[in-house]
């Protein structure tokens, strides 16, 4: 009964992964190409443009940016969250193309309840640390 | 049934010798257990696999969107591993269809809001701001 419930890891339709992975290319060669700093080319953070505070994910662009024209130092100061879950995402990525293609079939891994509850605790802390007044354009950015 | 204790595989009750790697036989009384199932192609049929957390999708949301709704899928995707690990299929299993749903939700959100954002430079507007 729940092998019928659950997607088969076999083998994966390779249409999705494909466009994820133009799509994704295409996004950072715009975000390398085009300076965030420089406003006019990226909409504004609904969340900011709504409350005026900074979301867990603002800076996101700049940080990729700076990454991208290799300024790693400068991509921690815009928001170091990004920064820190990207090897996270290129692991995750890479498991998915690979078992997509064939290449390699990982053993389906999970993550524990109590890093994913602890992963949250962050995120909130990140959130609330950069809009308080000692940190707010301080090291948390962004 | 008896089985070679070289290399594992099944051998005529009485013979002497291995037929697959010809290794000598204690007279065919030495019977060990039959090796695991191996299953082709380096699969895990064996194992049990999981039910998707959706927690990438919960990251890139949280990361790239700027919207609360990150923050619920990775509620979302922790109930899935933590009632799984419950033994709570169903309730695990349901977790996933929400964790999903709210992925959808902010893919959704973040190209309404790449449109209007795309409507709003091609109008000439100078107040689009960049993503701070």
């Amino acid at each position: 009964m729940i092998a019928n419930l659950r997607p088969s890891r076999e083998r994966h339709d390779a249409a999705a992964p494909a466009l994820v992975a133009t799509v994704t290319a295409g996004a950072l060669a715009y975000i390398a190409a085009v300076d965030p700093n420089r406003p006019g080319h990226y909409p504004l953070c609904p969340f900011r443009a709504v409350t005026g505070y900074a979301c867990p994910g603002c800076g996101s662009l700049r940080a990729l940016h700076a990454l991208l024209t290799g300024h790693p130092a400068r991509a921690v100061h815009h928001n170091v969250l990004t920064v820190a879950v990207l090897p996270f995402l290129v692991v995750a990525s890479t498991r998915w193309l690979a078992s997509t293609f064939g290449w390699w079939t990982p053993a389906p891994r999970r993550a524990r309840a109590v890093w994913i509850w602890a992963l949250l605790v962050v995120v909130i802390g990140f959130a609330v640390l950069r809009n308080v007044p000692p940190m707010r354009g301080g090291a948390l950015g962004p | 049934m008896a089985f070679c204790p070289q290399c594992g595989s099944e051998t005529t009750e009485g013979a002497r010798f291995c037929a697959a790697c010809g290794a000598t036989l204690a007279g065919g009384t030495y019977t060990p257990p039959p090796p695991p199932p191996r299953p082709p192609g380096g699969g895990y049929v064996g194992r049990p696999s999981t039910i998707p957390n959706y927690l990438v999708p919960a990251i890139l949301t949280t990361v790239f969107c700027c919207l609360p709704a990150g923050i619920v899928a990775i509620v979302y995707a922790a109930q899935v591993s933590q009632k799984e690990q419950a033994g709570d299929i169903a309730g695990a299993l349901k977790a996933s269809q929400n964790a999903r749903t709210w992925s959808i939700v902010s893919a959704c959100a973040v190209v309404v809001t790449i449109l209007i954002a795309i409507v709003f430079l091609a109008a000439g507007s100078s107040t689009t701001t960049n993503f701070r």
